[in-house]
């Protein structure tokens, strides 16, 4: 026998799993087994009726349910198995049925063949459909895009941004720590830091993580979904998100604001810094990064925050320090305002095409 | 001693699409080995699926990532009346005679033209590592290439790890090599205290996920247990699906369960929102759904590893396991990765804990992160394999 090392040990202050079951065991022990741990058998939970309104949540669930039983049925075969309940002459009738079977399997064969060949093409189809959607799925999914590389290459000066976030960081109670999801590159971490704010991030990227970790940044390498996911409701008293919903899809988006609904403690502050959609410096900005997905409009957002329980929900044009405006866009914002006097819409449009590039959300849980 | 000789190692099956906890373990043992510059050779049968045992890669010589391999054809499952009958007397721990032991073996997966080709080259190989063991592949290549033989035989306490001629072949072979310590104690229980054995196990790259990806894939929202792995009552599937559906009536809780993975799935229309089956699917779909998942769970009793609870671990999710399962258990317990349940009320309050209390959940989960990364990096198995060859005197 060789020599055997066992496995180093987790050890833990704060953990001990066997204790935790003693405890569970004991909680079994002291409830009514009949009333708190109602156990239904197979066959009483196959004749319980579908609920009303109780539908597969995504189409594709039943498409891939679909998929795997057809698989199952897919192979017709004439060699099924033979078997009888009667007590004498069992036997005989098995054999019977089985001479039976063995004259028959010439024609039923000819049959199977053909089933079985368009069962193939059936199942093929619906799996190269299903392959599809996936496929579909992934394109519009931000998760392939590497952030980290474009960043590096392409990204705002790292100063910059954090002069823009320094404002941002006066509008949270001073004694509240911050979350900011979605670190990135830790610009507002910086700002916090300069602050003397208490201030953690949370990045799923780890390339990015280890970008803040080098500048001695307070960050989280855990993804932000999971984050959230994981965090105690109604527990979250501060967070800041840049650039929310603008690298992912609308109903990735709706489920992360749900989330913050979820999470965040009643009068929690919520501020998000997003592009401004119409705005020509907003727009160029963002489309510059090809990691950013869509640009959200800010009534859209004020909508699904209200939606999600969030109260006075309000948004603003974001100005901070480095877009001082030159005096052509002064002249241009003159025109817009003498314009909406006689063409309001005209008036309007041109306000907005020379609006600053962010936009800023505040809203309370 | 890496060049010394090639190492053969004779996997039932081996190649792409393949699916198994034991031909998983292969073959990242023999990449592994193969990316620090050890000869490596794969020597199988052509069957991809173990449920028809169907020959369908062709035979002769490939190369998967690198790597040679040999196939030779498989003469396939014989299930005919004297199999069934055996199969039987064994699972009802009947004994049977040794020449009906070997019967049985050789009706299930056996390639006669891989045993010619393993006693023709025994000289040619440095070492022949069979898994698992409970094949004629394994029972008789061992035979065939004599001393040279090592069997990773991913052991479970089950009647057929008693059967004579496995007890026979584990005590022959030159050395046996375990995925962890509670199965060298049960093979030591089986087999006698002197069997030449090694714990090495695999070893994990710490590969980044993604949760969000998952869920924008597979338009999965909230919480959700996972299970990846094939679906069937020797993993206790069934138990998961009636112990969570009863779960969900008790607790009228949002959350879902997901199952990957070959084999048919069997639940009750009523929870069919709530069980989500995705069959088959992609390392990287695997690794994201690890990251996204709020919890794994592992019914199974009979496992000698259990990737799947280590691979979640890597992505700091923690799991759910059976009492009654001595590895997973003692992976759980070292780990303080997770909970363990033998009942239905167990079940539920284990669950209970893990869906509710997220802060237990997220250290739960970064313990069983540190775990791994602590006793199955790819180094401290490479090294292990590589003392358990030169102790056996390969």
């Amino acid at each position: 026998m060789g020599e055997v090392d066992e496995v180093i040990r987790i050890e833990s202050d704060e953990l001990d799993v066997k204790k935790i079951m003693e405890d569970i065991q004991r909680r079994v022990d002291s409830y009514p087994r009949a009333t708190q741990y109602q156990e239904l058998s197979s066959e009483e939970l196959e004749e319980l009726g579908i609920p009303e309104g109780e539908f597969y949540e995504d189409p594709l669930h039943e498409l891939s349910a679909v998929i795997q039983l057809a698989r199952t049925f897919s192979e017709v075969t004439g060699e099924y198995s033979v078997a009888t309940r009667k007590p004498l002459i069992g036997p005989l009738v098995v054999l019977v049925k089985k001479v039976l079977r063995r004259f028959m399997r010439v024609y039923m064969d000819a049959v199977f063949v053909q089933q079985r060949e368009f069962n193939r093409k059936i199942l093929d189809a619906m799996e190269r459909l299903h392959e599809l959607i996936l496929r579909e799925r992934s394109m519009l999914n931000p998760g392939r895009l590497d952030r980290a590389a474009f960043f590096e290459r392409w990204g705002e000066d790292f100063e910059e941004v954090v002069s823009r976030m320094e404002a941002i960081v006066e509008l949270f109670p001073p004694d509240k720590e911050i979350i900011n999801l979605f670190s990135g590159r830790g610009e507002f971490l910086k700002a916090c830091g300069g602050k003397g704010r208490r201030a953690k991030g949370v990045e799923g990227d780890e390339r990015l993580v280890a970008a803040c970790q080098t500048r001695s940044l307070p960050v989280m390498n855990l993804d932000e979904l999971v984050f959230l996911e994981k965090t105690l409701t109604s527990s979250l008293e501060a967070i800041f998100i840049y650039e929310l919903g603008e690298r992912m899809g609308p109903l990735q988006l709706r489920y992360v604001v749900s989330l913050l609904g979820e999470k965040m403690a009643p009068g929690g502050l919520l501020i998000l810094l997003n592009h401004f959609p119409t705005s020509l410096f907003g727009g160029e900005a963002a489309y510059r990064d090809p990691t950013i997905l869509r640009l959200i409009h800010p009534q859209a957002l004020v909508f699904m925050l209200e939606e999600m329980g969030f109260a006075s929900v309000q948004w603003r044009h974001f100005e901070s320090g480095e877009e001082s405006k030159d005096k052509e866009i002064e002249d241009l914002l003159q025109m817009a305002e003498r314009m909406e006097r006689e063409r309001p819409d005209l008036g309007t449009a041109l306000r907005e095409l020379v609006a600053p590039s962010f936009y800023l959300v505040q809203a309370r849980r | 001693m890496v060049g010394q000789g090639t190492i053969a190692f004779v996997p039932v099956r081996y190649g792409d699409g393949v699916v198994g906890g034991a031909e998983t373990l292969v073959r990242n043992l023999a990449e592994a080995l193969h990316f620090r510059g050890w000869a490596v050779e794969i020597l199988t049968t052509c069957v991809l699926d173990h449920y028809t045992w169907a020959n369908y890669f062709p035979t002769g010589e490939d190369n998967v990532r690198g790597i040679t391999v040999r196939r030779f054809p498989a003469q396939g499952l014989k299930v005919d009346r004297k199999f069934v009958k055996l199969a039987r007397s064994i699972q009802e721990g009947r004994g049977i005679s040794v020449r009906r032991e070997k019967y049985f073996l050789s009706q299930g997966a056996f390639s006669p033209q891989l045993n010619e080709y393993l006693r023709e080259n025994r000289e040619s190989y440095r070492a022949f590592i069979f898994a698992p063991y409970l094949f004629g592949t394994t029972y008789f290549g061992s035979q065939a290439v004599g001393d040279r033989a090592m069997i990773i035989p991913c052991l479970h306490d089950e009647p057929y790890a008693r059967l004579k001629i496995i007890g026979e072949m584990m005590r022959r072979v030159r050395g046996v090599l375990f995925n962890s310590y509670p199965e060298l104690l049960l093979a030591k229980r089986l087999y006698g205290d002197d069997l030449p054995g090694w714990v090495v196990g695999m070893g994990f790259e710490d590969v980044h996920g993604d949760a969000w990806r998952f869920r924008a894939r597979f338009g999965i929202e909230g919480d959700f247990i996972l299970y990846c792995g094939r679906r069937e009552i020797a993993k206790n599937t069934p138990l998961l699906i009636h112990y969570f559906c009863n779960y969900l009536l008790n607790t009228g809780r949002d959350l879902k369960l997901v199952l990957t993975g070959a084999g048919r799935v069997d639940y009750p229309q009523a929870f069919r929102g709530r069980i989500i089956d995705l069959g088959f699917i992609s390392e990287e779909d695997k690794r994201d759904a690890y990251h996204a998942a709020t919890l794994i769970c592992h019914p199974s009793t009979n496992e000698s590893f259990s990737i799947m609870i280590l691979e979640g671990w890597l992505a700091k999710t923690p799991c759910l396991v059976h009492a009654d399962c001595a590895v997973t258990r003692y992976h759980v317990e070292n780990a303080q990765g997770g909970l363990w349940f033998g009942s239905y009320p167990e079940f539920h309050e284990a669950l209970e804990l893990l869906v509710k209390d997220k802060e237990l959940n997220r250290k739960m989960g970064e313990c069983g992160r540190s775990y791994v990364l602590r006793n199955y990096s790819w180094d401290r198995v490479v090294g292990a394999f590589e003392r358990a060859l030169e102790e056996s005197g390969l």
